[in-house]
């Protein structure tokens, strides 16, 4: 009786415990939802490819058809690529300034040019007739009676040789061979030769992307760890820093996440001054700010981004590096 | 069910890429003609053998012919030569006509002799020589373009039979 009324205060009090236990933790999960970490997708870089682009202006010189049909607009795909690739730098100071801060520009005088990209191509489609000689196979009255067919094959073909010429007068080519042709068969007629030629102009129109786009992007999460800030202040400024991440404003963070960093020396705030500083491409001050602070996806982000940056100055192009 | 229609599909695919048996067409059934044209070519002036002979050039509609095996001897093959003019409602065969003393094609139905229908195809080297089978004449063409008949196998025009796919 007396082990009885033992378990039921016991209950009861572990309800009360539970009463008073409940709110806490509540409390605890929203405010957790304030003071936890904020995410937001941004793009991260990285080196697809080499180039054969080198120094930071660039001189385009439109090819020279060497062929007899003009059935693609060579120059006008790879104008459109070059320009693509030496625009003016973006208006938007909150982009990555490494990527988009003008790597590489155009030049209008070949001689002040690091590198000219020229060359010259050749299109070509034809209709060609292969003569094939025979003898009857399967009669057994006479002798065998020859006869030949034609056979019509219809060609469209497109080689490209892109030139990249540098200071020192070596030259480097990228050359690009298209075929396309369709062969007539018993009771079926070839391609015409129109469309063949539209094929191959199709097929142009992927050709040389990647010469001239040779960084990807990425979206990824990435994670503002939550920072703890004593000053007024700075707590105030603070309270924007949500809605600053979402918005993309890495200046406006970076500059704050800076002066909190150098009021108080907090390894958060050095956490999110280096995210700021790697999403606007400056990843030697990103390196320098993870140094023993960051997790294993920063630190396997930071290898590849160091990588293309190393590879930028490898290649002598324009390197912008932002300072909040 | 699939294997065996997959195999009708490999045969039919194999048949229609291999080399002709025989240059007869089949026209036993004449409303399912499987027809063989072929252009016959002059091989020293470069005509074309049709109802209307034409020279051969790049890009120009040329007459065509077919031939139907006639099964008169076992040694030796003799062929009807039609023109092929699938759109026409006559058919046209080359006769060696004796009234006229003169080869062309004339309407099947108004030929009198069907002997003189009668085409020996005779091989020499890659190309071919006609001789009638009842007249003995052999097919040239002149400098014209017009057929005319002649005695001698080495007057004859040779024909470089074209397979037209």
């Amino acid at each position: 009786m007396e082990t009885g009324s033992c378990f039921i205060k016991s209950n009861k009090n572990s309800i009360k415990m539970y009463k008073k236990i409940i709110p806490i933790f509540s409390l605890l999960v929203l405010l957790s939802g304030i003071l936890f970490a904020q995410k937001e997708e941004f793009s991260v870089y990285s080196l697809k490819n080499t180039t054969l682009l080198k120094g930071s202006s660039i001189f385009f010189e439109p090819l020279e058809n060497r062929g007899t049909k003009d059935f693609v607009d060579v120059n006008g795909r790879l104008q459109e690529l070059f320009t693509k690739r030496t625009q003016a730098p973006t208006d938007n100071p909150n982009l990555n300034q490494l990527i988009y801060g003008g790597l590489f520009q155009a030049v209008p005088d070949p001689l002040s040019a690091d590198v000219i990209v020229s060359g010259y191509y050749t299109a070509e489609s034809v209709s060609a007739r292969d003569e094939v000689a025979f003898v009857e196979s399967g009669t057994h009255i006479g002798s065998p009676i020859p006869y030949f067919e034609w056979r019509i094959t219809n060609r469209a073909s497109l080689d490209v040789a892109l030139g990249f010429t540098y200071p020192d007068g070596t030259v480097a080519f990228d050359s690009v061979g298209i075929r396309k042709e369709s062969e007539q068969k018993p009771g079926k007629k070839p391609m015409p030769l129109k469309e063949l030629e539209e094929n191959c102009a199709k097929a142009f129109q992927n050709a040389y992307y990647y010469q001239f786009n040779f960084i990807e992007f990425d979206n990824r999460w990435i994670d503002f760890p939550s920072v703890k800030v004593k000053d007024k202040q700075l707590k105030d400024d603070y309270k924007q820093a949500r809605s600053w991440i979402k918005d993309h404003e890495l200046v406006k963070l970076g500059q704050l996440f800076k002066r909190i960093y150098e009021a108080e020396g907090r390894d958060e705030a050095a956490v999110c001054l280096g995210l700021c500083y790697e999403l606007m491409g400056n990843y030697p001050a990103a390196a320098e700010l993870f140094e023993g602070r960051s997790d294993f996806h920063i630190k396997a982000r930071l290898k590849k981004e160091l990588e293309l940056y190393h590879y930028l100055q490898e290649i002598g192009a324009n390197i912008h590096l932002v300072e909040f | 069910m699939k294997r065996i229609l997959g195999m009708v599909f490999l045969l039919i695919g194999l048949t229609a890429s291999a080399q002709i048996r025989n240059i007869s067409s089949e026209v036993l059934n004449p409303l399912d003609k499987k027809i063989k044209p072929f252009m016959a070519i002059d091989s020293h002036h470069g005509f074309v053998l049709g109802r209307e002979i034409v020279p051969l050039g790049d890009g120009a509609n040329h007459p065509m012919i077919y031939f139907v095996q006639d099964k008169l001897s076992l040694t030796q093959r003799v062929m009807d030569i039609y023109s092929y003019e699938p759109e026409s409602d006559y058919e046209w065969l080359l006769e060696d006509n004796a009234q006229e003393n003169d080869v062309f094609f004339a309407r099947s139905r108004f030929v009198v002799n069907n002997a003189r229908t009668k085409w020996i195809v005779m091989v020499d080297g890659s190309y071919v020589v006609f001789q009638n089978a009842a007249t003995k004449a052999y097919v040239a063409v002149n400098e014209e373009g017009d057929i005319v008949p002649v005695e001698h196998f080495q007057d004859a025009s040779r024909w470089k039979l074209v397979h037209v796919l």
